[in-house]
């Protein structure tokens, strides 16, 4: 019993393990803090610390984000849809930018160094540095 | 079903769809975003019955009455001209209080984001003064199935032709928030002319708690029964908290106001939902009361009716109270079910407290509400 339950914690535990957040090698940010994280994908700071415009993009991929959001600001994913609808229907903020694949994301990533997306760690390549690691 | 019914139910949804895929062509620009949001909406009332509406307009609804009235369908498009500026409108299609299909334009500004998390905007805007009336539209960002606070937006006022400054203070995971406007406002009655218009609003979000406070004061003239050069004013002041503790959800709000020959508005509202995955059963309880005042030396009378917006009928003083209880269902990303049921009562009082009229009702509320961007 006691077994069953040390595996069930690992295995959540790997599973989130699983998720960075990256920026573009070009970028100058080299580490972020979880506040940070969560408040530039919740579009409650709009630049990093070194004053850089911080530009949060993601993957179209349900799973992923209700994994992530769930990770960063304990929100479920209709919680996020009633944040962000709050938000845009009063001018206030938007949600980070979506695309559809892989290969359309880290091709934003490659335009500018503001960009900022979370991950699987497997997906990610040499084109970009991790900047935080879900605990 | 009548013609109205149909009518009622048909157009929100042909506009969804026509929103729906426009915006399946359009969001191909990378400076172009379109959102929209809809309310479907059928209500069944057991007695006659006051009720709010998604709209902004509040009606009463006969015995018996099945209405699809309180339907909204709405359209929001937003166009970065550059990094610094960007372009939005938003509009939305409903119903006014003779059932007759109406549109309005609710938003229309540039903005400029200044950096330092700042920002300017100039245009129209809803007046930011309780979410229930900047967003009473937007159904789906609600727990309830309609707004508890009429849609009298702030004395009337429910928009503003001005300009807006707004600063963010990010300190960990607390968030401040101030918010000036400046501006015109435009009540909601053609007659009274809004003259000028300031409003100051702070706001402290963290991880558990949303709060607001929010003061304005508008001028008008035109409010009957003066001549129509004849000036008056309003002062507001509202406080509104939403606070998530582990699953229960708290919502609060509470307004006073003082006002020339046009209606002193107190309203206030209680709610606590419960989280249960993808269902958050709720109850609540809201009050409004307006008074007409006869000010001394004013020279007028009170009107021998309310104006329309206060909803009741024959009386100096409306109260008008309401108990309900429902359940939200999440059903998959930006789509919600609502039911809901609905103690409404609604008292007019003539001077000296004298009780002139009493209507009570209950109204049973199922909607379809959703967003997409």
């Amino acid at each position: 019993m006691y077994g069953l339950l040390a595996l069930l914690i690992l295995a959540a535990s790997v599973a989130h393990a699983e998720l960075v957040v990256v920026v573009p090698k070009t970028s100058p940010v080299e580490s972020l803090t979880a506040q940070e994280v969560r408040n530039i994908f919740l579009d409650r700071k709009r630049r990093f610390s070194e004053g850089t415009p911080a530009l949060p993009i993601e993957l179209e991929d349900a799973d992923l984000r209700a994994q992530f959001y769930d990770a960063i600001a304990n929100k479920s994913t209709a919680q996020l849809d009633s944040y962000w609808a709050t938000l845009i229907f009063t001018g206030k903020g938007r949600p980070p930018r979506r695309f559809e694949d892989r290969n359309a994301l880290f091709g934003a990533l490659e335009s500018g160094p503001g960009y900022i997306t979370y991950l699987r760690e497997s997906a990610v390549d040499t084109t970009v540095k991790i900047v935080f690691r879900l605990p | 079903m009548t013609r109205q019914r149909v009518i009622a139910t048909v157009i929100p949804l042909v506009l969804l769809g026509a929103s729906a895929a426009w915006a399946q062509d359009a969001t191909t620009g990378d400076r172009l975003s379109i959102s929209g949001f809809y309310t479907l909406d059928q209500t069944y009332v057991d007695g006659d019955t006051l009720l709010i509406g998604s709209s902004g307009d509040q009606r009463v609804y006969e015995d018996g009455e099945t209405s699809g009235r309180n339907s909204v369908a709405g359209l929001q498009l937003s166009y970065d001209l550059d990094e610094t500026w960007r372009a939005t409108i938003q509009g939305t299609a409903h119903y006014d209080r003779e059932g007759e299909a109406k549109t309005d334009l609710d938003w229309a500004y540039v903005s400029a984001s200044l950096g330092n998390d700042s920002t300017l905007r100039a245009g129209r805007f809803q007046i930011p003064f309780l979410r229930g009336t900047e967003l009473r539209k937007v159904g789906y960002t609600r727990l309830w199935a309609r707004p508890l606070m009429p849609g009298v937006g702030a004395g009337g006022f429910n928009d503003h032709d001005g300009a807006e400054f707004i600063k963010g203070f990010a300190a960990g995971a607390r968030r401040y928030e101030l918010q000036l406007a400046l501006g015109r406002p435009n009540h909601r009655l053609p007659r009274i002319e809004g003259k000028s218009i300031t409003l100051l609003s702070g706001a402290y979000s963290d991880d558990r708690l949303w709060a607001r406070v929010s003061a304005f004061h508008a001028e008008y003239a035109g409010a009957p029964p003066g001549p129509p050069d004849a000036r008056g004013d309003v002062t507001m002041a509202s406080a509104e908290a939403t606070l998530d503790l582990d699953r229960f959800i708290w919502h609060a709000g509470y307004v006073d106001a003082d006002a020339d020959d046009i209606p002193d508005d107190r309203m206030g509202y209680l709610s606590v939902g419960l989280r249960l995955g993808r269902f958050t059963p709720f109850v609540f309880g809201a009050m409004y009361e307006q008074t007409f005042e006869n000010r001394p030396g004013a020279g007028r009378v009170p009107p021998r009716r309310p104006a329309p917006r206060g909803g009741g009928s024959g009386g100096l003083r409306t109260e008008r109270d309401s108990v309900g209880a429902g359940v939200r269902w999440d059903v998959r990303e930006n789509l919600a079910v609502k039911f809901q049921y609905e103690e409404v009562s609604g008292t007019d009082f003539a001077p000296r407290e004298r009780m002139v009229r009493s209507v009570d009702g209950r109204a049973y509320t199922i909607t379809v509400e959703g967003v997409f961007r």
